[in-house]
């Protein structure tokens, strides 16, 4: 084993990583808003992977910048949507309720994509095809650069939106203690439904990233136990967890794929998932105490 | 609506279907109906065991099929590739797939969150690449042919019609245990820990034990279900046992309603059938059960269970209402 | 009478916040004793450090001669620890008599298959818990109510069921969180000779409470915190006067809740 493969390896990894922060941060912020976790997080992601893949770029010709835009703005519309039809009529009912209405939202999305998009997987070149960058021995497919690039920006982005605007703090302010929010009069509604929307584009970037590494088909939506995996792995409802989870899992990912099996790879992540649950649940960054009854 | 009158509707729903697919073959004369109807029977079972989990217990899961699956290879694998005695090699099924409840349970249920739906999801993947990855075992997508049909007291289940009655009368037995363990000390400390996870401790009932008790019970009667499923078509292979298929468990019981033994047999046999004469629309019919689903968690979270009692607790209101009446008439 | 809670430096620490430190306790087998103190002084942490709702930060906790410190909630219910809920945990999906009858759960003998497979001796467990939900709910005035779904009884109803329920358990010591909020005076009236008869049965209470009426009138000893320590602690007449409590209530809450139950 050369240092120039185990260089390679780990950017991919971190790049599969990035994608599985991006999705592990869609479920954190929904689950500290209004405590559930959305089941179709993982369906969110495949719809935005072939509203890029299938449509805007095969067909219509959109350019990535065009299609990244066109993805955000629709996945703002869908997310609040989803929040009015699966949360909004059961905020009141046991959460188990909400999570079925997610899970069958999922199904539903799932089994509409074949009959939207047909049942072939889909792919498509992404702004770089399959070019690569060399450095020395090390050779790097530019889209897996891109998919890091992108997310450390995307990360940089929320940290600004959740720290310096005053919807961002409200949202926090929401998240934190919700009965005391609607007493200081923010209209939580208003923010649980942005929470949604912010949770949908960070799974439809997700899902235009991850378009052109892989086919695009129904079978993505396995990227959504993935990101689940991760923020247990970082620590569920930590926010910093959700993202040293998410590259944690993924550079793991590819390592046990390249070195050990790339077809037992998801039965050995889902077996560290199990690990992790047995000997530390409360994940690498939360706290002893952090279950909260 | 008193508990007594609550098991009055019960037993009357679970006669009523029962009856009904005890009466069912002498209408069906060709084959396809025929299994149709198997599988309704096979369907309850598997829908029965998702009650003690998610009924019960109120813990979403989302992998029965991949329990199933489980069980129908252990079974299968047991009976055609080392020549187990088909009850034997039933019995065999049960304990492998406990095993595996425990082994995925455990770690999942001792938590208070509600893991065990996403634990579940992947789950489901994983078995199913499993199954279909390792071919030297498993057989990999060509499956296992050739599985036997059991026999007893010299009968000879080869006859789908001998089949279904066995199946039928199983099914009869697994609903009494059912309800027998609903209204035992064990049902009533499920529903507290479910009602209320931190208060049931308080009352001193260790709810992981609760909650991985129900999942075993899950465990065990998905892979009674999935042994039949394997006697039955005599061939099992990984597309058998698809997340889409978990999927129409947890239908099934939403439709006949959460929580109820009853229920379950009576959505499952409801809508092995319905989906039977939606299979035309294909893709459809998971997407206009999944808009469903969410359409009944909304306005009648107990399902077709719900819309009976508040039919009966109407009735029982107007016949006192009426009765008042003629009292005061006299 | 000998000592049944022994509770030795309990401190307990949320993420940097210190709700107990240093606690001690020591509650005499029989007795009816009261903590009181001002809002988030520590009492409901300390009930759930007790029976187990998490572990301490530090100390020891000893029930019965035996040391608890480390046991899960379940484990000490077992050993005779019981308690409600400052705001009420019924459930929703039971009707009175199934609360009482869940609670016996932990007390059943006959196992699995006695149980769940048609038995003599499980039928007759059965029927031995049922005749005694229908003593307990008698004794505590809710017989009448055994079918109701605990939904629909009225709350004052609800918080002497949550006390009914905690003693289906067949406690050495309950531990009742505020069981007197929101009830009327005539209630607590009703709650006062319910606790007194619950102390006839020889069963110990721990009673936290803010109705300064009931704790003078029912308690033998008070034990008084504030900001996680125990600043007092003595009979009530000695409670009444102490200059510290008045201080930690800034002088107002207490004072004006003593004028009342001094009327």
């Amino acid at each position: 084993m050369n240092v120039a493969v185990l260089v390679q390896q780990l950017i991919n990894g971190l790049a599969m990583g990035c994608i599985y922060s991006l999705v592990a941060l869609g479920y954190t912020f929904i689950w500290n808003a209004v405590g559930i976790v959305n089941l179709a997080q993982g369906d969110f992601v495949t719809m935005a992977a072939f509203l890029y893949a299938a449509t805007l770029s095969n067909k219509l010709g959109f350019g990535f910048g065009l299609s990244l835009l066109g993805v955000a703005a629709f996945m703002s519309v869908f997310g609040m949507g989803a929040e009015r039809v699966v949360y909004s009529p059961l905020k009141d009912a046991h959460p188990r309720a909400v999570m079925l209405s997610t899970m069958a939202l999922g199904i539903f999305l799932s089994n509409l994509y074949i009959i939207v998009w047909g049942p072939y997987p889909v792919t498509t070149a992404g702004p770089f095809g399959q070019g690569v960058i060399h450095f020395g021995e090390v050779s790097i497919l530019k889209q897996n650069l891109f998919v890091i690039v992108i997310t450390g920006i995307l990360l940089i982005l929320q940290w600004l939106f959740f720290r310096r605007t005053t919807l961002g703090k409200t949202m926090r302010a929401v998240a934190q203690d919700r009965e005391a929010a609607t007493l200081m009069g923010i209209e939580t509604h208003r923010t649980i439904a942005i929470t949604f929307a912010n949770s949908s584009i960070l799974a439809g970037i997700a899902g235009i990233l991850l378009a052109p590494l892989f086919m695009v088909s129904v079978d993505l939506g396995m990227v959504g136990s993935k990101g689940f995996a991760s923020c247990v792995i970082g620590g569920f409802g930590s926010i910093i967890g959700a993202t040293v989870g998410g590259i944690l899992l993924g550079t793991i990912e590819i390592f046990v794929a390249s070195f050990l099996s790339s077809r037992y790879k998801d039965a050995i992540v889902f077996l560290i998932l199990i690990f992790f649950l047995l000997v530390r649940p409360q994940g690498i960054l939360g706290k002893k105490a952090g279950e909260s009854l | 609506m008193t508990e007594a009158r609550k098991r009055e509707l019960e037993r009357t729903v679970s006669i009523i279907v029962f009856v009904l697919l005890t009466l069912a073959p002498i209408f069906v004369r060709s084959q396809y109906p025929f299994f149709v109807l198997c599988l309704a029977v096979i369907n309850g079972i598997a829908v029965m065991g998702l009650n003690f989990i998610f009924g019960f217990a109120g813990q979403l899961h989302m992998g029965v099929a991949a329990f199933l699956g489980i069980g129908s290879y252990a079974f299968s694998l047991a009976a055609v590739k080392y020549g187990w005695n088909w009850w034997a090699a039933a019995i065999l099924s049960i304990i492998v797939v406990g095993i595996f409840s425990l082994f995925l349970g455990f770690p999942t249920l001792r938590l208070k969150r509600y893991y065990l739906a996403i634990m579940t999801i992947g789950f489901q993947e994983i078995t199913r690449s499993v199954l279909m990855n390792w071919s030297s075992f498993t057989g990999g997508v060509f499956g296992i042919q050739n599985i036997p049909r059991p026999s007893l007291f010299g009968l000879q289940f080869t006859d789908n019609r001998l089949f279904y009655y066995l199946a039928l009368i199983l099914s009869i037995l697994l609903y009494l245990l059912a309800i027998r363990i609903e209204r035992s000390r064990f049902g009533r400390a499920l529903r507290a820990v479910r009602d209320d996870e931190l208060a049931a401790e308080a009352m001193g009932m260790n709810s992981t034990f609760l909650k991985v008790f129900a999942f075993i019970w899950c465990g065990a009667y998905s892979a009674v279900a999935g042994t039949l499923y394997a006697s039955f078509q005599q061939y099992v292979s990984p597309e058998l046992y698809t997340s889409a298929y978990s999927f129409s468990f947890v239908s099934m019981l939403v439709f006949g309603g959460i929580g109820s033994v009853p229920g379950a047999v009576l959505g499952a046999t409801a809508l092995t059938v319905l989906m039977e004469l939606l299979r035309f629309m294909k893709q459809w019919y998971l997407v206009i059960y999944a808009a469903a689903i969410i359409v009944i968690i909304v306005y009648e979270p107990y399902g077709l269970m719900g819309i009976l009692t508040r039919m009966r607790t109407k009735r029982l209101a107007a016949a006192e209402l009426s009765e008042g009446a003629r009292d005061a008439s006299l | 009478m000998g000592t049944i809670l022994e509770v030795s430096r309990v401190s307990k620490n949320f993420e940097g916040v210190q709700a107990l430190t240093n606690l001690d306790l020591s509650v005499s087998e029989g007795e009816i004793r009261a903590i009181i103190g001002p809002n988030g002084s520590g009492k409901t942490t300390l009930i759930n450090v007790i029976t187990g709702i998490f572990p301490p930060s530090s100390g020891r906790i000893i029930f019965n001669g035996e040391d608890v410190t480390n046991f899960p909630a379940h484990h000490r219910v077992r050993r005779g620890m019981a308690r409600t809920f400052q705001n009420l945990r019924l459930f929703p999906t039971m009707s009175v008599i199934e609360h009482i009858l869940a609670a016996q759960y932990i007390h059943a003998k006959v196992g699995l298959f006695g149980t769940i497979l048609p038995s003599k001796e499980g039928s007759l467990e059965e029927a031995q818990m049922y005749e005694r939900a229908m003593e307990i709910l008698s004794f505590v005035d809710l017989a009448d109510r055994a079918a109701m779904p605990a939904v629909s009884l009225p709350y004052g109803q609800r918080r002497v069921l949550e006390i009914a329920r905690a003693l289906a358990a067949d406690p050495k010591i309950v531990f009742l969180d505020e069981p007197a909020a929101g009830l009327s005076a005539d209630e607590i009236n009703s709650l006062e000779k319910l606790l007194r008869r619950i102390q006839e049965r020889g069963i110990t209470i721990c009673l936290v409470e803010h109705r300064m009426m009931l704790v003078m009138s029912v308690a033998e000893k008070i034990t008084v915190l504030n900001y996680g320590e125990k600043i007092a602690e003595g009979p009530p007449e000695k409670i009444k006067d102490d200059p510290e409590v008045i201080e930690a209530y800034l002088g107002r809450e207490l004072a004006s809740e003593l004028d009342k139950s001094g009327e």
